[in-house]
């Protein structure tokens, strides 16, 4: 071996350690400055031990400053479900040490069928602060353990019956442990899987503004899990209190009155059936027509939200979602679809007076479609007529546009629908096209915002539905009789009383009955109208923003045809022949206007209903509130026997009384 | 030796420009000492010391109880190093193997119940005090002087015939350090001779099947059940680094994120929560790496780096300016060890080679480590100095 040789050799080897170290090098650049700031990160995830609590939420208070919603603090200890048996016991044992009771208790609430198998276990309501922190400082030792000094709601305003409980349930709604479809929308604001979430009314509509922003404690921990230091304090900051628009006496009140017309309703019987009605469920709806804001807002069952506090109790919540308990958790002010009866007739009547369906073959005698009412109408080719009825067959002899609302004729108003079909309707029974001239009761109901969301601002509100050719094509699409897919005389006569396939909200009646009595304002409905700093508002409060009153619209509306039906729903109200005469006969005529409707449901009792109004004129000069009050009651039998009693007591509390008479129904009559 | 005494003259020269005090101390004129090199060990030294204090001050009570330790072990590594370089290096030629046979000797007794065992290897002499002796990191001194004298004697002659005595002479420690069992040291063994061979002229294809033989027999080790389950999962984990629940993968997970977490500038000297926390297991030994990759950065990892770099350049220098063959091999063989050496570990705190016991040299806590490198430096500063006698 030369000398030579060895030396290459050496080159050789030293080139290869030279390319090894130059692989470290890449590595190292790689490592720190490559990829530096993610490899920090999660340096920073192995130490740092995040602990949250929650802020304390915001106070709901009502328009006039009472509080209809605020906290009380409770430290919680809770176990969540799906521990193994290992995580289990070491999580027993260390919790009895702590609270000083026996693991055999503990076991037996972890084992207790009163909780939810999916929720976690409420093991110490009023554990002591130290307890909690604690826990909280040692994982390890309670696996699966959450203790949460947490602040639950507290509901002052009560309501009168049995467990009182607190007003405004739907309205208000209720916190709750956040869900997985709620945590996948919420991850980005910032929300934890334990955090508690809004689930209804308020609560979930101003989430962002009650929720507040926790206080975080960023503990260090070393390689054992041992506390070495608090490495950061972000301070909480307490949710903004929200005031609502709401009235609370009002809504007190709309709750007792509308559950009082319903035990009343029980009462009476069907004349169809024979039965005593059910009055199943309900909705009242008190609206400012001049500015959208909402008053009041019952939905009938109700539920207990004060039973919510602590997590849904898994019994009560097993009997709310029971079709028995008829859908309690429903808000049916705003998700109940109703056909909307005789309460439509004002728009069929707007719609007649606007479009003026000839007259020229007799059957009406002037412009007001002045018509005799011989209790029915036929029509049809001679042998195959058709009858349409009033109910009970009533005469009312003659009416017109003024007459046929205050004694709400059935028949004027098929007569308007047969009007229509016989002034544009033949030769166009297929016409697909919305703006086809038959279809202009279908314009008006969605000019005044049918079939459409109000916008109030739950994500679920039900749309209702205005029902056009598409529609019925679609509903029979499979019917073998072809005329079905038709636009038939009979389809314009049904949509004219509001019954067929109309189908409204509660809310929706009311914004248009506002639009309508306030010359025509769409107004997208208002809850809340300011937001204070919180807690601010149990003592001096500090207003952090007014909120705006919501995006209205103005419609095109012809305010003389208006003024012309406006006298037809005053008698309703205050005309001894008027549907509404006996709920409202000592208040002056003018200071109400309003409608009733008897709805007829297939399969089920009527559903009554009224809409009121009250003043039904508001003086530019002196402006000032003017409320729709809607009410509506499930199988309730007639809307003047019981809807407009309960919208009376409702409308004396807006004058100002906070105890008004109790809730008078009549027996059935007419409609 | 020459009785000739040389020119007075010339000796009193010497001695009036440079003094002889030193000279005769070191057993060699320190003029010729190469103090690049030297320089660059004292700076790694004084950075392992900081580093050993920073990654051990949270652990015991006293924070400076390794420092003092290993500034213990140092004194004696220095004095290794300067008995070393006090011998010229040719007569350990003459030491081959007496070197040969305490290898055998110390690698056997520590099997022996004589031993003491930690972490799943009999790998220790306990010594009074409190101190532990590792004669598998000794041994790696004592295997390159008994190889570099056995190959120089047979120089001219590796063929196939000498391969194999070499590997023969190799393979009796291999098996009684595996009987430990200890894989990192027999990998740094198996560096060692193909370094040696590549260097001695043993042809490509020889080396080519001694590598071949080294990854069956390290494929074997594994398979085998002739490791330990922990040395399985350490070995791999890099090829499953995802599995954090082995305690390997754990091990190299951290590490990795502690020299990330660093940066560019790193977080400063005894700032690096990962190191101070204890988030690295066996961080002081051979995890040293991350200590400065979290407290000094890329800036001051890669300036170690560039620091052995230096040491590494100057050995493999001095390989190539030696006076003789024998240094050449010396040289040779401790190159090829710190390369392998400083490759593996560096190389497994970064996540790009399996995580084995090997320390970092002249860095990680452990004094029979310092000491062996520093008489393995000794060897080399002992060729350079002579490199013109």
């Amino acid at each position: 071996m030369t000398e030579a040789n060895s030396r290459f050799r050496l080159t050789v080897v030293g080139f290869v350690v030279f390319a090894l170290f130059s692989a470290l090098f890449a590595r190292l650049w790689f490592l720190q400055v490559g990829s530096s700031t993610s490899y920090a990160a999660q340096t920073e995830q192995n130490r740092i031990r995040t602990i949250r609590e929650p802020a304390i939420r915001g106070s709901i208070i009502d328009a006039t400053g009472k509080v209809m919603v605020q906290n009380t603090l409770v430290d919680t200890i809770t176990v969540k479900r799906g521990l193994t048996d290992e995580e289990r016991a070491i999580t027993v044992k260390n919790l009895a040490r702590v609270l000083a009771v026996t693991s055999e208790s503990i076991d037996a609430e972890l084992d207790s069928p009163k909780y939810s198998v999916y929720e976690p276990v409420p093991i110490a309501q009023k554990a002591t602060f130290e307890t909690l922190v604690y826990v909280r400082e040692h994982p390890e030792l309670f696996p699966g353990v959450s203790a949460e000094r947490q602040s639950i709601r507290e509901y002052p305003e009560r309501l009168p019956f049995d467990d009182s409980p607190p007003v405004g349930a739907h309205l208000l709604g209720y916190v709750g442990s956040i869900n997985k479809s709620e945590y996948k929308i919420q991850k980005r604001a910032g929300y934890t899987p334990n955090d508690l979430i809004g689930k209804q009314g308020i609560e979930q509509l101003f989430e962002s503004e009650l929720k507040g922003k926790p206080r975080e404690r960023k503990l260090e921990v070393d390689s054992r899990g041992r506390l070495v230091g608090e490495a950061e304090v972000i301070a909480p900051e307490p949710g903004h209190d929200v005031q609502l628009t709401v009235n609370s006496d009002v809504q007190r009140v709309a709750e007792e009155s509308l559950r009082d017309g319903m035990i009343g309703a029980r009462n009476f019987r069907d004349r169809a059936s024979g039965k005593t009605f059910r009055a199943t469920g309900g909705s009242v709806v008190v609206l400012n027509a001049q500015n959208g804001d909402i008053v009041a807002m019952a939905s009938a069952p109700t539920y207990n939200i004060g039973e919510f506090t602590t997590g849904i109790p898994a019994d009560k919540y097993q009997e709310y979602v029971n079709p028995e308990s008829n859908q309690p958790l429903i808000n049916r002010a705003v998700n109940g679809l109703y056909a909307p009866g005789s309460t439509f007739k004002t728009f069929s009547l707007y719609s007649a007076l606007r479009d003026t369906p000839s007259t020229e073959d007799g059957t009406v005698f002037d412009e007001n479609f002045r018509f005799f009412d011989r209790g029915f109408i036929k029509f049809g080719a001679t042998g195959q007529e058709v009858e349409f009825q009033n109910a009970g067959r009533t005469p009312n002899g003659s009416v017109d546009a003024v007459r046929a609302m205050t004694v709400s004729s059935d028949v004027f108003f098929y007569n308007i629908g047969l009007l229509y079909w016989r002034t544009w309707g033949r030769g166009d029974e297929g016409n697909l096209d919305p703006a086809a001239p038959v279809y202009g009761m279908q314009r008006t109901a969605k000019l005044f915002g049918f079939s459409k969301q109000t916008g109030i601002g739950f994500p679920d509100e039900a749309r209702g539905r205005v029902p056009d050719l598409v529609f019925k094509q679609a509903v029979n699409k499979d019917n073998p009789d072809e005329s079905s897919r038709l636009w038939l005389p009979g389809d314009g006569m049904n949509l004219a009383v509001g019954q067929g396939d109309v189908l409204v909200t509660p809310l929706q009646l009311a914004v248009a009955y506002g639009a309508f009595a306030n010359g025509g304002t769409i107004f997208q409905p208002r809850l809340a109208k300011a937001v204070y700093k919180g807690g601010s508002t149990l003592g001096d409060p500090e207003l952090v923003r007014d909120l705006p009153t919501q995006p209205s619209r103005k419609i095109s509306i012809d305010q003389s045809i208006i003024d012309k039906i406006i006298p037809g729903l005053e008698g309703a109200v205050c005309s001894e022949e008027g549907t509404a005469y006996g709920a409202f006969k000592d208040y002056p005529c003018g200071a109400i206007m309003g409608k009733t409707g008897t709805a007829e449901v297939p399969n089920k009792q009527d559903t009554a209903l009224f809409v009121g109004v009250t003043p039904s004129r508001v003086d530019p000069a002196h402006p000032g509130p003017q409320y729709v009050v809607v009410v509506v009651v499930e199988e309730g039998g007639f809307g003047g026997s019981v809807a407009a009693p309960i919208a009376r007591r409702v409308i004396d509390a807006l004058k100002g009384d906070p105890n008004p008479p109790a809730v008078r129904v009549f027996p059935p009559s007419t409609d | 030796m020459a009785m000739t005494a040389p020119p007075r003259a010339l000796n009193r020269g010497r001695s009036a420009r440079w003094g002889t005090g030193a000279q005769s101390r070191l057993g060699v004129d320190w003029r010729e000492l190469d103090w690049i090199m030297l320089g660059a060990v004292i700076l790694i030294t004084v950075l392992g010391l900081v580093m050993v204090y920073s990654a051990t001050r949270n652990l015991v009570d006293d924070p400076t109880y390794f420092v003092k330790r290993q500034a213990t072990s140092l004194v004696l590594g220095v004095v290794a190093f300067l008995v070393i370089l006090r011998i010229d290096y040719r007569k350990f030629r003459d030491f081959s193997l007496l070197a040969y046979i305490m290898v055998i000797a110390l690698l056997f007794l520590v099997v022996s119940p004589l031993g003491s065992s930690a972490k799943g290897a009999q790998a220790w002499f306990a010594l009074p005090g409190g101190f532990q002796f590792q004669p598998s990191e000794v041994a790696k001194f004592l295997l390159i002087v008994a190889l570099c004298g056995y190959v120089n004697e047979h120089r001219g002659d590796i063929g196939p015939w000498r391969i194999t005595m070499i590997l023969a002479l190799a393979l009796l420690p291999i098996g009684l350090v595996q009987m430990q069992p200890d894989l990192g040291t027999n990998m740094v063994f198996a560096a060692i001779v193909i370094g040696l061979l590549a260097v001695a002229g043993a042809k490509g294809r020889y080396l080519l099947v001694i590598l071949l033989l080294a990854a069956t027999g390290v494929f074997a080790v594994v398979n085998l059940g002739l490791l330990k389950q922990y040395q399985i999962d350490r070995l791999t984990s890099v090829i499953n680094p995802d599995t954090k629940t082995q305690t390997a993968a754990y091990n190299v997970d951290q590490s990795k994120k502690t020299i990330g977490a660093g940066g560019l500038t790193g977080a400063g000297l005894f700032q690096g929560k990962q190191t101070s926390l204890g988030y690295v297991p066996e961080q002081h030994t051979d995890f040293i790496y991350t200590a400065v990759g979290e407290e000094l950065g890329f800036v001051g990892a890669a300036a170690l780096l560039a620091l052995f770099a230096i040491v590494m350049w100057r050995t493999w220098r001095t390989a190539r300016l030696a006076r003789d063959y024998y240094g050449t091999l010396v040289c040779s063989a401790v190159f090829a060890m710190f390369a392998f050496q400083i490759f593996e570990n560096v190389g497994m705190t970064m996540g790009i080679m399996p995580v084995t016991g090997i320390p970092l040299p002249l860095m990680s806590y452990g004094g029979s480590s310092l000491i062996a490198t520093y008489a393995c430096l000794g060897l080399v500063a002992n060729v350079y100095a002579r490199r013109f006698t």
